[in-house]
């Protein structure tokens, strides 16, 4: 257990950082992240959400010391990434991990205990409470390579947090699980919120990050397009409204936008504005509003207009 | 400390799990028994031929098994990117590359111990005694395969597992060779070709000083200055090529 002492109030502080790869013939440079700044207090729930490609796995290699930024600088805990010490509080799981597979799972985290310096002892009592937290119970002695994809990503999970960390870095830690492993790992990275950890997680599944996180930020090619609490990054008001009508006239047209037909129902989105007018219209023509649901922005809104804004820029 | 014995572990583990090595035993295996059939109908031989071949399979085996152990063990750990989340604990660059090098030690000396095993049994067999020299000269079959090793982590590091392999047997090929080379180049009258010559000389190991299987065929005593001579260099040269290679492995990018 870390002691509270050496808990500082930002656990993630990148100032300006980029990357850039040099490669083929002619040397040509590739700016895979550009100028990235960021705070993330310590005990916060951080999403880092981006689409495939983004620059978002080469961020976080950058925050372990996994590969060094070509400008501006990096601290974990206002520490440097390759200090030993900052890394013993560090958790770390990667997308798509590969282990030692002619392990059995058991032998997996005791080598990873003793990477982090913890006593046989107290390596063993970890393990079976992570055995347990990730739900692979009963499967301590079964090697890796029998393991399914969701089962490698939940023991890669289990070694991520061996070491009890303070700050869980985790590369797309929903990918390859079926809905009830994603609920686990939500699970687990608010409990770890709770139990006052930080947790850095990339994804670019927009509803897992907009159902637990404090803050995000957007990665869009290379470059964060948005930063900060969801509360404010989000518009709490109504931007849309959605009427689903029946019984309405073939010839009868809502001047509304995504205008759909549905098992005879017509499902049409106007402005909160025009809203009374519209029901009113639909009324006068003979038919029958079914429900009324009020939009707000969606994370998946916010996301995509900063992806249009950049492509209509570039 | 513990680290180092952890990821040394894991590679000794790994290393067993190998087919290549016990591929590479039963080659052993086989140059025994064909050593046997000649060492037969040779007079007087007393399992000479058992033991010399025998010795020469444990080097050339032993060689040939630590280019592949040394290289595969950096290369495969980068290809299948299982060193990421190693690194990313607390555990340093170079602290990782001993731990690799320690596991492949440990490998090498069972290796050497169960083809020494082998040979000394066969010779036993064929009438033929083994003693405190073919101890000394197996120990040093160790120590040179220490140093190859070595010289495989160093190019697994900045290059790909082929070119890597390749390059590591050269050095193995060059290194039992430098000396004449060096002594032919003395005698040339070329200028480039005695420097080119004095140069490998002085870069590639010069392999022959870890060489003391004339004295166990022989019984003979082993000088304790040699020994120390070779052990001394042995040391400075892995030292020196280990710390080369934590020193470029803790400058790469693992993107």
């Amino acid at each position: 257990m870390s002691t509270l002492a050496n808990v500082t109030d930002i656990a993630i502080q990148m100032n300006d950082v980029a990357k850039s790869y040099r490669s083929g013939f002619l040397m040509r440079q590739t700016d895979v992240v550009r100028e990235v700044s960021m705070t993330v207090p310590a005990g916060s729930l951080f999403g880092y959400l981006g689409h495939n490609g983004a620059g978002k796995t080469t961020t976080i290699k950058m925050l372990l010391g996994l590969v060094a930024p070509t400008s501006g600088s990096v601290a974990l805990f206002g520490g440097s990434p390759g200090d030993l010490e900052i890394r013993r509080r560090v958790g770390y799981l990667p997308e798509h991990p590969y282990f030692y597979d002619y392990l059995t799972a058991s032998e997996f985290l005791a080598f990873h205990g003793q990477l982090c310096g913890l006593d046989p002892k107290e390596t063993a009592g970890r393990a079976a409470e992570l055995m347990n937290w990730v739900g692979l119970e009963g499967t301590e002695d079964v090697r890796l390579q029998t393991f399914s994809k969701g089962m490698l990503q939940r023991i890669g999970l289990a070694q991520a947090l061996i070491g009890d960390p303070d700050l869980v870095v985790l590369d797309e830690p929903m990918s390859g699980l079926d809905p009830a492993g994603r609920k686990l790992v939500r699970d687990i990275m608010l409990e770890l919120k709770r139990r006052g950890k930080t947790v850095f997680f990339s994804t670019h599944v927009l509803s897992d990050a907009e159902a637990i996180c404090d803050q995000v930020a957007i990665l869009v090619q290379g470059s964060i397009r948005s930063i900060g609490p969801l509360s404010e990054l989000l518009t709490p008001e109504v931007t849309e409204v959605e009427l689903i009508i029946s019984g309405l006239p073939q010839e009868f047209v809502l001047p509304g936008t995504h205008t759909e037909e549905r098992d005879g129902l017509v499902h049409v989105r106007v402005t909160e504005e025009s809203c009374d007018t519209d029901i009113q219209a639909v009324l006068a023509a003979g038919g029958k509003v079914v429900s009324v649901t009020p939009h707000r922005q969606s994370l998946e809104h916010l996301f995509m207009s900063e992806l249009d804004a950049v492509e209509r820029a570039g | 400390m513990n680290q180092i014995l952890a990821i040394a572990k894991v590679t000794y583990r790994e290393a067993l799990r190998n087919r290549v090595m016990y591929s590479l035993l039963f080659f052993m295996v086989a140059l025994l028994m064909v050593a046997a059939v000649v060492d037969k109908f040779t007079v007087a031989m007393e399992g000479r031929v058992v033991f010399n071949l025998g010795l020469l399979g444990v080097e050339v085996f032993g060689a040939l098994i630590a280019v592949y152990l040394g290289v595969s063990a950096m290369a495969r750990e980068i290809a299948r990117r299982t060193v990421y989340v190693v690194l990313a604990k607390p555990v340093s660059r170079l602290g990782f590359l001993l731990g690799k090098y320690v596991g492949l030690l440990l490998t090498l000396a069972l290796l050497v111990g169960v083809m020494g095993s082998l040979v000394s049994i066969a010779t036993i067999m064929f009438g033929g005694t083994v003693g405190t020299a073919t101890v000394v000269a197996l120990m040093m079959i160790w120590v040179e395969l220490a140093l190859l090793s070595a010289v495989a982590l160093l190019f697994s590091v900045v290059s790909g597992p082929f070119l890597s392999g390749m390059f590591t047997l050269g050095v193995f090929v060059i290194g039992h060779l430098s000396k004449g080379l060096a002594q032919m180049g003395a005698n040339s009258e070329d200028g480039m070709v005695h420097a080119i010559t004095q140069a490998i000389y002085y870069v590639v190991p010069n392999l022959e000083l870890f060489s003391f299987k004339t004295q166990a065929l022989y019984h003979l005593p082993v000088g304790f200055g040699a020994l120390t001579l070779a052990l001394l260099y042995a040391v400075a040269y892995t030292g020196a090529l280990l710390a080369a290679a934590g020193w470029l492995f803790g400058r790469r990018d693992f993107a």
